[in-house]
């Protein structure tokens, strides 16, 4: 429609200005023929007024004015790394989500790798522990069990610990490795571990001690161990589970390390007044609940 | 268009842009404006913007914004305006050149612009078209308008002379 309109609108406008003037501004553009021109040039020559017409028709035509602009160099541009650092800028939550995954993933898998195995530095296998005794048991929980204690002997190859029940003594071996550990001889070192499950169920049927010990079964899984010896995942992997994104995955893997430690509460006790100078120390989570006692012996005593 | 490209159009390119916003605006501080806001949009435009066109689309950028304030001040003259002003001019003027230069303040922004495009810049009647948005007819029409216009104010001051 609008060009319709302006095609009637060019055709009436230039058969408006057809005529002379038209013929010389088309002469002056250069849009003639050359026998076109020739034949206006001779009728500008036979006629004065068309020649002035013509005269003043060339006279209307612009010449350039030299016009500088001043301010080029601030037109000026150069190339900037600008778009590299756009780049590293969409990409640092993913830069940053890799670091915290290397971060956290890096503990775990060092503690996998020792698993089960803990290795026990001849160093710090100097003091010793007991169960709690039947006076002290009572302070934490009536139990029908009643706890020994239990020593253990630390050989290059394995561990060899002894407990005792009432009426009941066994002796269990466990590959617990050792160190070579500077100015202690290993066959003076003795250790007294109060860790076994009838032990433990003896002081609280929910709780454990030393369950970081029990945390991982043969196939470095980490279980949470009944007052029955039973085990159960825990963490639960889901074979296929469904991607979510990275944001999800980081915030479920974090909810579920940190399940077991949630709501953390430690308390340490004096137990001196209750004989040789000692610490019981108690930790208890959402989910577990560990009760260890130290006791500072002589070694004369031994 | 690198970035080389761009400052060879600048070098080139900004005196052309800057006499054509000065001679439609009357104004330097809105004719240097109008200058850096049209290269500021062919730098941001450069990955679509070709060197051969880099021109036509100056012109045309620059041409809008031109129009653009012409018409909040409104200092867009109709062409009744213009040939009634044709006949107030003054008398003093006897350069034909600075005749000129005020005869084409005169005229309304369209001819001035297809005007300019074609004796300074030496654009063929199609490329004033695509920068103005004009069928190659109305380029033609609006410049033969000019030049009659022209003429007759430079006819009319020789014989006031």
């Amino acid at each position: 429609m609008n060009e319709e309109r302006n095609n009637k609108k060019d055709s009436f406008e230039s058969g408006e200005t057809q005529g002379m003037d038209w013929k010389l501004f088309e002469m002056a553009e250069g849009n003639l023929t050359e026998a076109e021109a020739i034949e206006l040039m001779n009728a500008i020559d036979n006629d004065q007024g068309l020649a002035e017409e013509f005269e003043v028709m060339k006279l209307s035509g612009l010449v350039p004015e030299t016009i500088v602009y001043p301010h080029k160099d601030k037109l000026m541009m150069k190339e900037t790394p600008v778009i590299m650092l756009n780049w590293w800028w969409q990409y640092r939550n993913l830069a940053a989500s890799i670091v915290a995954i290397l971060l956290l993933a890096l503990p775990l898998y060092i503690f996998l790798q020792q698993g089960a195995q803990p290795e026990l530095s001849s160093g710090a296998m100097v003091e010793s522990v007991t169960a709690p005794s039947a006076d002290t048991k009572k302070g934490l929980q009536e139990s029908p069990g009643d706890a020994g204690i239990t020593n253990a002997r630390i050989t290059d190859e394995a561990a060899t610990i002894n407990y005792s029940k009432i009426g009941h003594t066994q002796t269990i071996t466990t590959p617990y490795h050792t160190s070579r550990h500077k100015g202690l001889d290993k066959s003076d070192q003795h250790i007294a571990l109060s860790e076994t499950p009838d032990m433990v169920s003896g002081l609280n049927p929910k709780s454990t001690i030393n369950l970081a010990r029990k945390a991982l079964n043969p196939a470095n899984e980490m279980v949470e161990v009944d007052n029955r010896g039973l085990q159960r995942p825990l963490i639960v992997i889901k074979n296929n589970p469904e991607y979510q994104g990275i944001r999800a995955t980081m915030n479920h893997a974090m909810a579920t390390l940190i399940e077991p430690v949630r709501n953390t509460n430690i308390k340490v006790r004096n137990l001196k007044q209750k004989g040789d100078p000692g610490l019981q120390i108690e930790v208890s989570t959402e989910q577990y609940y560990a009760v260890a006692q130290v006791h500072l012996l002589p070694r004369g005593n031994r | 268009m690198t970035a080389e490209e761009y400052n060879h159009c600048v070098t080139s390119l900004s005196d052309g842009i800057y006499r054509f916003s000065l001679k439609h605006l009357r104004d330097e501080y809105e004719a240097e404006n109008v200058v850096q806001n049209t290269f500021e949009k062919l730098w941001v435009r450069r990955e679509k913007v070709e060197m051969e066109t880099a021109k036509s689309f100056l012109f045309k950028i620059a041409y809008n914004n031109c129009i653009d304030l012409l018409r909040k001040s409104n200092r867009v003259g109709s062409l009744d305006e213009m040939h009634e002003q044709n006949h107030s001019h003054n008398r003093q003027y006897t350069d034909v050149m600075e005749v000129l230069r005020k005869a084409v303040d005169k005229l309304p922004s369209a001819q001035k612009s297809v005007l300019m495009l074609r004796d300074y810049e030496g654009y063929d009647y199609r490329a004033i078209g695509e920068i103005m948005d004009m069928t190659e007819a109305q380029v033609k029409i609006n410049i033969f308008r000019a030049r009659q216009f022209l003429k007759g104010y430079i006819k009319n001051i020789h014989a006031v002379i």
